[in-house]
Parts: C-alpha cells; sequence; structure tokens
C-alpha cells in the first residue's frame, strides 16, 4: 500500500472507531481516537505494516464497544438509577449467565410485587373471591371461584401489604442489578 | 490416535481469562516502577512477562483501571517526541498492586507445594 494508501486506511478505521463511540462524551471520545492514532503511528515508524497494525485492534466497532459497554456499566453504577441498572442488565442477558439469572430474579420479584397489587385493587371491588388463598390448591394470591374450600389468610392485611411489596421489590431487585452488574465488571 | 489436541472453544476462554488475570497485576507491576504509555506497556508486557495479548487489549484494560481509580493518565506533548498518554498508579493502584502481589504469592506458593508433592 502506498503512504498516502495507508493514511486513508487508517483514517478510515480512525473514523469509524469514533462514530461507533457516538454514546460516549465528546472529550473523552476524542482522547480515544487520539491515543489510538498515536499508537498505530508509532507502530508503523517501527516498521509495522498499516494491515498487522490495524488487525491488532479488530473492527472499529468491535473495538469500540469495549469502551462503551465499561461507559455503559461504570454510568449504571455509580449512578444507581433503576431503568439504567435494568437496561445494562437487559442489554447483557443473552451473554452472561449472571445477567440472566439477574433479570429472571427481577421479573419474579415484579411479578410477585404486581399480583399483590393487582389482587388488591379485586378485593376492593370484590373482597369474598380475592386475597392470599390456601388449602388444596397450594398458597397463591387471586381470585378463588369457590371460597368455601380454601382458606383467606390475609383478609383486610392485603392493602397495607400491596404497597410494602413493592418497596421490597425495588430494594430487592435494585441490589440482585446492582450485584450483578458489579460481577459482570468484575469478570471483564 | 497420539495427535494434538484440537484447541477447543472453552480452553480458549479459560486461557483468555487467565491472560486477563495476569495481565491486571503485571501491568500494576509495571507502573509501580515510574509512568508508561499504553504501547510501552504492552511491549513489556510481552517482552518480559511473556503474555501474548492483542494489540488493541491494553486500552480497554487502562481504561477500566483509570475508571477504577488505580491509574491515572496525563498527555505528554513535546517537541521532542511523539504525544503520548503516560499512565501512573494512584495511591489506590499502589495499595491494589501490594494486595493483587500477597494473593499471587500466596496461590503460587500453593501450586508450587501441590505440583511439588505430586511429583515427588
Amino acid at each position: 500500500m502506498s503512504e498516502a494508501g495507508d493514511q486513508r486506511a487508517i483514517a478510515g478505521w480512525l473514523r469509524r472507531f469514533k462514530w461507533s463511540l457516538g454514546g460516549m462524551p465528546s472529550p473523552e471520545r476524542e482522547d480515544l481516537v487520539a491515543e489510538v492514532r498515536a499508537h498505530l503511528d508509532e507502530r508503523i515508524a517501527a516498521g509495522v505494516g498499516v494491515t498487522e497494525a490495524l488487525n491488532g485492534f479488530g473492527t472499529p466497532e468491535a473495538y469500540a464497544r469495549n469502551f462503551v459497554e465499561q461507559m455503559e456499566l461504570a454510568r449504571a453504577l455509580t449512578g444507581g438509577r433503576f431503568p439504567s441498572l435494568l437496561g445494562a442488565v437487559a442489554r447483557r442477558v443473552h451473554r452472561s449467565a449472571v445477567a440472566a439469572a439477574a433479570f429472571i430474579a427481577v421479573l419474579l420479584l415484579a411479578g410477585l410485587a404486581g399480583g399483590i397489587c393487582v389482587t388488591a385493587a379485586v378485593k376492593l371491588v370484590d373482597p369474598v373471591h380475592a386475597g392470599l388463598w390456601f388449602g388444596e390448591g397450594g398458597l397463591y394470591f387471586g381470585r378463588e371461584q369457590e371460597p368455601g374450600r380454601m382458606r383467606e389468610l390475609l383478609g383486610p392485611w392485603i392493602f397495607p401489604l400491596a404497597p410494602v411489596s413493592v418497596a421490597l421489590a425495588w430494594v430487592l431487585a435494585r441490589l440482585v442489578l446492582i450485584s450483578s452488574l458489579q460481577a459482570v465488571r468484575s469478570s471483564r | 490416535m497420539t495427535g494434538r489436541r484440537k484447541v477447543q472453544p472453552e480452553d480458549a476462554q479459560s486461557s483468555a481469562q487467565w491472560v486477563r488475570a495476569v495481565s491486571e497485576v503485571a501491568l500494576l507491576s509495571i507502573l509501580g516502577e515510574r509512568p508508561h504509555y499504553g504501547l510501552e506497556i504492552l511491549d513489556r508486557l510481552r517482552s518480559e512477562a511473556a503474555l501474548q495479548i492483542a494489540e488493541g487489549t491494553i486500552y480497554p484494560l487502562l481504561h477500566r483501571l483509570e475508571r477504577a481509580g488505580l491509574v491515572s493518565a496525563e498527555w505528554s506533548i513535546s517537541e521532542a517526541e511523539r504525544p503520548r498518554k503516560y499512565y501512573a498508579l494512584t495511591p489506590a493502584g499502589a495499595r491494589e498492586l501490594e494486595a493483587q502481589l500477597r494473593e499471587w504469592g500466596r496461590l503460587s506458593r500453593r501450586l508450587e507445594a501441590f505440583l511439588g508433592r505430586m511429583a515427588g
């Protein structure tokens, strides 16, 4: 490759790299590009071929993903906001067993709290059939067609329990998400 | 058949994890001497620690350590040399290095004792 061709190849790689770092703050992005450019320039000045030097970094998109994911993890953990934590875990579900387990645990907690809230709401209009039932069918929240064959355990206590279950589920889910992201970060 | 066993994907993954763990302590040790720039660290890891790590691996690792507060970075721009970003250990990084070296020593002593027992 000619010198002009070399420069074009490097410029093209760096342009795609910078574009793939799109989610990062501009100064950080510029800094990364400058650092990789300095690295490539120095390698090439030492006699390494452009293709070989670029191959050492892989595709610009995959290489940028390393930094974007690091930033995303750090932001989610530092900010501690539930949607960012959940988003960061959800985006790793397909390639991390820890993230997948955490995501399932959060869904179960949300399902349980949601079920209690819905049952409490139904109990307002149908106090006889809705509640926490125990008997032959096991233990469950919901609506029972034949209340005579089951025992209702909570009665009116389901009303204060509903907001408490939401708060508890939120706290537990947040803990699960933070722990799983910390585990993902330390395994990188 | 006595041919060499084909490298399985799980072997490569386990090897990558091993190299990653060793790279971190080796990198912190290098920075424990004096500040270095990325390429210099990479070359030392390859030549002195015999770690065959990919060319681009060094910057994600350095940036992760920087985010964790274990290293700090500063550009050096002078007419005498190319612009380079130098990384140095922070006090937290020095403590981490000490802890990792202690752990490394403990593990290697146990492994050495185990292999000695097996061999003897």
